[in-house]
């Protein structure tokens, strides 16, 4: 199998709004790098498609975006979770455990059925 | 509820485009810097830090610009950004632009008037809640004559009512006249009397006070009462409120008048708004005569209305009534044998009888308007002749030809937003001066002409239409070119195929407009016809024709009133002679009364009783009043009256009819049938025209007033000077004769019969308004071709002056060959008109639909102005100088 697999819109978004929940406020260089760490390399995405789905989130009003400093004193626009993005996030995962555990219960080599 | 957030965001996000920008590359900046330092931390040199930070972040571009589709809507900016660059192009090309949208709202604007006024005769619904559901109850005579009127009796009228299921109720109404005194005057207002549920049915709601209801009259001794139309409270009581609750004087019966009806209820026909409403029991009181009238069950004058009932249809209504119509012709074979009940949806029936004529005026307008999109199609074409070198590059450059086509149809549509805006407001002029050109009669007679929401809808469609059709063709030719030449600028010699699409356009052009103005051209030698012709009486004689209210208590009495007037109006000075009639020639456009005329050995048909002639009573000495030539015998006379032998006197088509080459003189007729009253032959008046201009030739004849019971009146005084004068004395005079006596109308011979040319008249104009228009926008597009083409080959005729050529030959050369356009134009109008005039016949009188002058005078019209619209891009022509037209390579 591929190690490095393409990642979609949708699931980007989700990851988007994981990585704020556990870091809090963040970066757009901060939320890709995060992505790229936690997916241990097996994903590989171009920094700037993060940009138009960070807008996307924004609009649907998930995340919401300020101007700030970095750690190393440089000027960057932060991204905080809001609230409908909390509850957005908390029924994605739901949803997705919920195909994601049929998935694999159906794929499992010591399935009955098999 | 999110997705509307997201859109708004988006919308919002047009604006504060430079400032997102920036923001996102100042984001993208930092997110930069951020990566190369980690890297660097890392271990790399700073520009491998660089060059793999860049690499990891992939295009700058194309995020920037995903990034700025998402933030707003792409389709929608490309339209501002059309809109934008269209209005720079159309203010570059000014003069363009305002020939263009002139055009435009011209042929826009004459749509617009004609929707309105087609609104207001057919199409607009009833003023009614829901009248959609409105059905019309037609009841005629099967075997036709001319009793070919769709009204019911009251007897049938309540038959229908009480074996009806399909439908929630059925109202009847009949028009009739009231005379509201005011003080010392009186006014003669148009009535519709109406059944007690006639509200309850239409469902009207007042403006002021209330409607009566079907319940209230069936106590004994319930109150009189009236209500008044908008309209007539305006005009009568000047919009007064307090009206509500007072009485009024109406046919000499105290009336409360109860409630003012709201403006947009103007009754049942669109061309009669009626000013009172009465219901039947109080008509009764008004006019106790009616009463017995009314329950004959011969006396058809009801017109009535239903609605149907939720899931009812049409058809179900009418299987129910005309079950009804059989059992009453079973059981009263008399009067009801032989009816036709049809039950008509009110907003179908209306379309049935103007269909053709509205039809025909929106050919009418639909031409003008294709002559205004031709124009503009050609000023686009011209301009996008000179835009080929700008297309071929943006193409060059790799714009779709979608793209540009949109960008083209953007401008089309700015310039058809203008003209219709221009247009609007030119309807409107147009719309406020078609009343005054309605008859103005006693009666609220005329249509009303608005405009609404309806009528902006209708601009809006016509609009988009005119778009599409103006500039699809340019649109697309211009995006056509073959780059590289373009951009070699060879065009010029290759652009074949939109100049002979130009030409065609112009030639169609000028074949319509050849075609309308033939037809008005015929219209109005009609006009003309009418006026010199004889029509049976003397049309140019100074005369007053005076209506008036004056009613003796029993005939005698009556006739000894008319009498008097016949004696003592004379004494009038500069009055010539006096006389009565029952109706004049072309009064009012109904057809005049028949009666059934038989002789012994007459053929008819079965069935049938005798032939039906059309009929008008009259006093002595109204043949020389009125100027109708006795051809033999005498006319009527003083001595015809109820003591004498009855006489009568016939006009040569009833005279022929009835005993061809036979002396009709002292012959004897029956009317009404063989057991009619036997009436004496005395005269034979020359034929006439009774009802309108453009008539055959009928049967008519003439009964002695006073030897028949007695009916309306008009009183008809011939003068010497102007009629005018007399009005005054001829009003104290009738007063002096009788004192409840009141003169209600006064009109001159001259004014009567304008009225009776009305609809002739109106036609004429319209057609010539419209063909005149299309005229105009013809030259005016000849005009842009030629000087457009002599534009273009500035260089080709530099060439030919430089090598010789005189300037009055370039001058020939340019005007004949606009000429040779305009030659075909007329030549295929003119074909055109041939074939279709025939169309119009109806409408002609003693002009054939080939008539060889108007044909004639058309074509060197046409012909002579398009010379002269060649002739100013011709004297350029001639005067171009070769060295500067030559420099242009």
């Amino acid at each position: 199998m591929t190690a490095k697999a393409e990642i979609w819109q949708g699931t980007l978004g989700l990851m988007v709004l994981q990585t704020l929940q556990t870091m809090g406020p963040l970066h757009g260089y901060g939320i890709a790098r995060r992505i790229e760490q936690i997916s241990g390399d097996m994903l590989s995405l171009n920094y700037g498609t993060l940009y138009p789905a960070l807008l996307k989130l924004e609009q649907e009003g998930f995340v919401s975006s300020k101007w700030g400093t970095s750690e190393n004193n440089r000027r960057a626009k932060y991204y905080t979770l809001t609230r409908a993005g909390r509850k957005e996030l908390e029924a994605k995962t739901r949803e997705w455990n919920q195909a994601s555990g049929i998935l694999a219960r159906f794929l499992s080599p010591d399935t009955e059925s098999l | 509820m999110r997705a509307l957030r997201v859109w708004l965001r988006r919308v919002c996000g047009l604006f504060g485009k430079e400032r997102r920008h920036r923001e996102l590359a100042e984001e993208i900046q930092s997110h930069l810097q951020m990566h190369i330092e980690d890297n660097v931390r890392a271990g790399m040199t700073p520009e491998e830090a660089r060059r793999r930070a860049l690499i990891k972040f992939g295009s700058i571009d194309a995020t920037q610009e995903s990034y700025g589709d998402r933030a707003g809507v792409p389709w929608l900016e490309t339209l501002l950004q059309d809109m934008h660059y269209g209005v720079h192009i159309l203010r570059r090309n000014p003069g363009i632009t305002v020939v263009a949208v002139l055009t435009l709202a011209l042929g826009v604007a004459a749509n617009i008037a004609m929707f309105s006024v087609a609104d207001a005769v057919a199409l607009r619904p009833l003023g009614v809640d829901d009248p959609d559901r409105i059905v019309r109850i037609s009841n005629v005579k099967i075997s036709g004559g001319y009793d070919s009127d769709s009204s019911s009796s009251w007897p049938e009228y309540e038959a229908f009512r009480s074996a009806n299921r399909s439908l929630s109720g059925i109202a009847a109404s009949d028009r009739r006249a009231v005379l509201l005194r005011h003080g010392d005057t009186a006014r003669l207002l148009l009535a519709n009397v109406v059944s007690p549920n006639y509200f309850d049915v239409l469902r009207v709601r007042p403006i002021l006070g209330r409607v009566f209801g079907e319940g209230e009259f069936e106590v004994p001794d319930a109150p009189h009462v009236i209500m008044f139309s908008y309209d007539a409270w305006q005009r009568e009581f000047n919009g007064d409120s307090r009206i509500v609750g007072r009485t009024v004087i109406a046919n000499g019966l105290e009336c409360m008048v109860i409630g003012i009806l709201p403006r947009s209820y103007r009754g049942t026909e669109p061309i009669l708004n009626p000013d009172v409403y009465v219901p039947l029991s109080t008509w009764y009181a008004m006019s106790s005569g009616d009463q017995k009238l009314y329950e004959s069950r011969d006396y058809r004058e009801f017109e009535l209305f239903g609605r149907l009932r939720p899931g009812a249809t049409p058809v179900q209504a009418q299987a129910q009534l005309a079950m009804t119509q059989n059992q009453m012709s079973e059981q009263f074979p008399k009067t009801d044998l032989d009816r036709l009940i049809t039950v008509k949806l009110d907003k179908e029936q209306r379309g049935e009888q103007t269909k053709r004529s509205v039809a025909l005026l929106f050919c009418i307008t639909g031409l003008v308007l294709l002559i205004a999109c031709a124009n503009v199609t050609n000023l686009l074409l011209a301009r996008a002749e000179a835009r080929r070198k700008e297309m071929a590059t943006r193409l060059a450059v790799g714009a779709s030809r979608l793209r540009l086509v949109r960008q083209l149809l953007t401008e089309t549509l700015l310039l058809a937003t203008g003209a219709t805006v221009a247009a609007y407001l030119l309807a409107g002029w147009v719309i406020r001066l078609l009343p005054s050109l309605m008859p103005p009669v006693g009666f609220p007679i005329g249509f009303d002409f608005r405009l609404d929401a309806r009528t902006a809808e209708f601009a809006v469609v016509v609009a988009i239409v005119t778009v599409f059709i103006a500039g699809l063709v340019p649109a697309f030719s211009s995006v056509r070119t073959p780059i590289i030449a373009a951009l070699r600028e060879q065009a010029a010699a290759s652009g074949g195929r939109p100049g002979r699409l130009k030409n065609v356009l112009v030639i169609a052009e000028v074949a319509t407009s050849a075609m309308l103005l033939i037809a008005a051209g015929l219209l109005m030698r009609t006009l003309i016809a009418v006026r010199s012709q004889d029509l049976g009486f003397d049309q140019a004689r100074k005369m007053l024709i005076v209506t008036f209210d004056a009613t003796g208590d029993t005939l005698t009495q009556h006739n000894a009133l008319l009498h008097r007037m016949l004696q003592q109006l004379p004494a009038i000075p500069s009055v010539e002679s006096v006389a009565l009639a029952g109706r004049i020639p072309m009064w009012g456009s109904g057809g005049g009364a028949n009666k059934v005329v038989w002789i012994p050995g007459l053929q008819v048909r079965p069935g049938d009783d005798g032939v039906n002639v059309g009929y008008t009573v009259v006093s002595p000495g109204y043949f020389t009043t009125i100027g109708t030539r006795i051809v033999r015998g005498r006319g009527i006379e003083d001595g015809d009256n109820q003591n004498s032998v009855p006489v009568a006197v016939l006009n040569e088509s009833a005279a022929r009819f009835l005993w061809p080459q036979q002396n009709p003189l002292g012959k004897h007729f029956r009317i009404g049938g063989p057991q009619g009253k036997e009436v004496e032959v005395i005269g034979i008046a020359q034929d006439g025209h009774y009802n309108n201009v453009v008539e055959d030739q009928r049967m008519y004849m003439f009964l002695p007033m006073f030897q028949e019971s007695y009916g309306d009146a008009v009183l008809m005084i011939s003068t010497r000077a102007d009629p005018r004068n007399i009005v005054r004395s001829v009003r104290d005079r009738l007063r002096s004769i009788d004192n409840n006596a009141l003169v209600l109308t006064t009109i001159t011979m001259d004014e009567h019969m304008r009225y009776a040319l009305y609809e002739n008249r109106f036609l004429v104009q319209l057609v010539s308004a419209v063909g005149l228009l299309g005229f105009v926008l013809a030259t005016v597009g000849l005009y842009g071709v030629i000087s457009y083409s002599v534009s273009r080959k500035t260089h080709e005729i530099g060439v030919r002056i430089a090598l010789g050529a005189q300037p009055a030959a370039v001058f020939r050369l340019v005007v004949s060959r606009g000429l040779l356009l305009a030659r075909i134009g007329v030549g295929i109008g003119v074909a055109g008109a041939l074939a279709s005039m025939r169309a119009l016949s109806s409408l002609l009188f003693h002009v054939r639909p080939t008539d060889p002058i108007t044909f004639a005078v058309v074509s060197v019209l046409l012909l002579g102005v398009a010379t002269a619209a060649c002739m100013i891009p011709a004297r350029y022509a001639s005067k171009v100088d070769p060295t500067t037209a030559l420099r242009y390579e």
